[in-house]
């Protein structure tokens, strides 16, 4: 049995095309026409996919091809003699499989940022070996001192009472925990670095009611170290980053940045939740309230809603301990309730 | 049926140039057996550029495409290219017949992952030493107008029009006496910057140092249109269809007045939108940012305004033989669908990008038009060797678009 369809012939040498009628038979494709005779085996031919528009291309080995405009009849052809297309093409080809790869691209990017990407960072980071983190420790206290923050004026008397309590909540592991004391230029502030570095500011010494709270925002920095949580949120934000960018593709490098943020803060949210029982579970063990930390991050939250006020409504104060260590109602009723 | 002589011109030198006529045209040349060669002497047939790809179907190619590259942690990207290109070039009509693509997924990926691993070396090379991060730069940057030019080389070469591939003839020096000259220039401000950043460090006064950056920016600054101009004479001097070459005759002075209008567009618009800023900043943060927003629309209107001068002005200033082009884009028509674009895919959270991007490959197709006094039927093929995927790679990787 053989069908036959009109195409335009071209030989690849010239840009001169050819009217022929292309016949199928058996496993051959002949086409005639005037000043045109050709044979092509049908399993050599490339058939390219089928858009809606576009004519498809059925391409020779010697680089010549025809355009075929009349898709229907070519449809029956290449049914008949059992062409089926790649797999792509078919999913392209058809709204109810285009959508199904819509949803399963969601569901991909879905559970790859709910479950895949925190558990890959997760095991990613503890793969780091030790001195490498304590380099980036050291790294980012340097970058710090230099952009951020300055010695410290707090007495000597007040930071050995300090370090000498810290040692009641410190675990005892392989890290050499130790506390900088600095001065700051962003607000009361502590940070937590790799290699067991927490960098204390006198402000937050001063705001705190008394040592067991400047014991609680340390045993929650201990927590960052222990999960972490600054080599995983730096594989995680590059990750989500990269998708945004990818997901964006040229509309705008902005666009882009949104989701990433969005997706960075929720992730840190997260992170705030570990450090948080890691906090509550050191202080059980050393016997030391909790109540004092949640009454200071209380004053924290009062201290920022003063500066956004005096500050003429320049909005969202980007300083200060809770740009960086979100506190919300949950996180002081927790502290409250010792959960 | 009437033969033409010799070897006429090659039609438009462009990747998606091409214009189909309207249907009638195309019909009655299928009606007669072959081609009609035009009688000599008859007026020149003006040829429209013909876009026939819609958003819809796009969109189904686009999602896959997506999908896949997303599962597959990026390598699919290579295949999703040609996906892109092919739809693209497939249903670009000239003459009642289309363009093609044939760039192969496996060259594209091999290319893409060895500038991967070129970028990969820079980094670690840079984190190592300042010594090393310096040479790893000049190394990269020294291979760049090489890297460029394969990537001309491949994206035409693997363009055909009637089953003749396309060719880029610019050679290797040509290429470094366009890219080279900026490249040192930019190496060099580089320099006096990251020495300003050493002195600042260790305390020094910058004074003198940011004098020569200043100046050496405002110099850049002013050169970047006739950059701009040697970038399109270089692209549209060295194509060639089949073994007929193009010519370009541009001015460097067009574009200098392309930008020069557009510049003055941008600073009224930035001087709105500081008056809304430092107006409104102390008591609306929402009229704060719409000057933000205003700045940031008047930027892309620029980009805008300039692309449109630019394609009309080099386009038609083409020719492939004694094949002409026309190009009618206006610029006001370009920046409204540039800014709506980006409004409307922030709206569907990225989903109408493949409903922008047909949008604005059509608007820029169709307003080129083909002036031929032949039937575009006279193209004679040239041998030309596979070309190497590399340069393709690097210049995707790198964010580098030859587009229209």
């Amino acid at each position: 049995m053989s069908q036959s369809f009109s195409a335009r012939f071209f030989d690849g040498q010239s840009s001169r095309p050819h009217d022929v009628v292309a016949t199928v038979d058996a496993d051959r494709l002949q086409l005639h026409g005037p000043a045109i005779d050709r044979t092509f085996a049908l399993a050599s031919t490339r058939v390219s996919q089928r858009l809606d528009h576009a004519p498809r291309l059925l391409t020779f080995t010697d680089g010549s091809y025809c355009e075929v405009v009349d898709q229907g009849v070519l449809d029956e052809v290449l049914a008949a003699t059992g062409f089926s297309g790649s797999l792509v093409g078919r999913l392209q080809g058809s709204w109810r499989y285009a959508l199904g790869a819509s949803l399963a691209a969601v569901a991909v990017i879905a559970i790859g940022y709910l479950c895949v990407l925190p558990w890959a960072a997760r095991i990613a980071a503890g793969q780091v070996p030790a001195d490498i983190e304590e380099k980036i420790g050291r790294d980012s206290v340097e970058w710090i001192d230099k952009h951020l923050f300055e010695p410290s004026h707090l007495p000597e008397t007040d930071q050995a009472r300090i370090t000498q309590a810290f040692a009641r909540i410190v675990p005892q592991d392989r890290r050499k925990y130790r506390i900088e004391f600095r001065r700051s230029h962003i607000g009361p502030n502590a940070l937590a670095f790799p290699g067991g570095i927490i960098v204390l500011t006198d402000e937050l010494v001063a705001l705190a009611p008394n040592d067991d709270a400047v014991l609680g925002v340390l045993a929650h920095e201990l927590g960052h170290i222990e999960h972490r949580h600054f080599l995983r949120r730096l594989i995680t934000s590059t990750v989500t980053g990269a998708v945004a960018t990818l997901l964006a593709g040229d509309a705008s490098g902005i666009a882009a940045a949104i989701p990433a943020t969005l997706a960075d803060l929720s992730y840190s949210r997260d992170m705030e939740r570990e450090a948080d029982e890691y906090a509550i579970e050191r202080l059980h063990a050393a016997g030391l309230p909790l109540a004092p930390l949640a009454d200071l991050l209380e004053k924290l939250e009062a201290v920022q809603a003063e500066r956004a006020k005096g500050g003429g409504g320049r909005g969202v104060s980007m300083d200060g301990y809770l740009s960086t260590h979100p506190a919300t109602e949950e996180r002081i009723r927790k502290l409250r309730e010792g959960t | 049926m009437t033969e033409q002589e010799g070897t006429r011109s090659a039609p438009a030198a462009g990747r998606e140039e091409s214009a189909p006529d309207e249907a009638s045209l195309a019909t009655s040349e299928r009606a007669a057996s072959g081609s009609q060669a035009a009688p000599p002497g008859a007026a020149p047939r003006h040829l429209a550029v013909e876009f026939t790809g819609t958003g819809e179907e796009y969109f189904r190619i686009w999602i896959v495409n997506l999908l896949l590259t997303v599962v597959t942690l990026g390598i699919y990207s290579a295949w999703a290219k040609v996906q892109r290109l092919q739809y693209f070039y497939r249903n670009t009509r000239l003459d009642g017949d289309v363009f093609n693509y044939h760039g192969r997924p496996g060259a594209i990926l091999k290319g893409r992952v060895v500038a991967f691993v070129l970028i990969y070396i820079y980094n670690f090379a840079a984190e190592s030493s300042i010594i090393a991060g310096v040479l790893a730069a000049a190394v990269l940057a020294g291979a760049m107008p090489w890297l460029l030019a394969q990537a001309q080389r491949f994206r035409l070469h693997n363009t055909s029009y009637r089953g003749l591939r396309f060719r880029f003839l610019a050679s290797t020096r040509e290429s470094y006496a366009v890219f080279g000259v900026p490249l040192v220039v930019v190496f060099a401000l580089l320099a006096v910057l990251s020495y300003l950043n050493h002195e600042s460090r260790n305390g020094a006064e910058p004074g003198a140092g940011i004098i020569v950056l200043a100046v050496g920016c405002a110099v850049l600054l002013a050169l970047w249109p006739y950059q701009h101009f040697r970038f399109k004479r270089y692209q549209h001097a060295h194509c060639a269809l089949g073994n007929t070459s193009s010519t370009f005759a541009g001015r460097a002075s067009r574009f200098y007045a392309a930008y020069a209008i557009a510049l003055l567009l941008l600073f009224v618009g930035v001087v709105v939108g500081i008056f809304f800023i430092a107006g409104f900043s102390g008591r609306s943060g929402l009229l704060a940012t719409v000057g933000f927003v205003y700045i940031y629309a008047s930027l892309l209107a620029f980009v805008q305004i300039v692309a449109a001068r630019v394609q009309n002005h080099v386009w038609n200033r083409t020719r492939l033989g004694p094949i002409g082009f026309a190009s009618a884009v206006k610029p006001h028509r370009l920046v409204w669908i540039g800014l709506s674009n980006i409004v409307l895919t922030v709206l569907t959270v990225g989903l109408f990008t493949p409903f922008a991007a047909v949008r604005t490959a059509r608007y820029k197709l169709e307003a080129v038009t083909v002036i031929a006094a032949d039937d575009l039927t006279n193209f004679v093929g040239a041998a030309s060797a596979e070309v190497a995927a590399i340069g393709e790679g690097a210049a995707d990787l790198l964010d580098v678009d030859f587009a229209l």
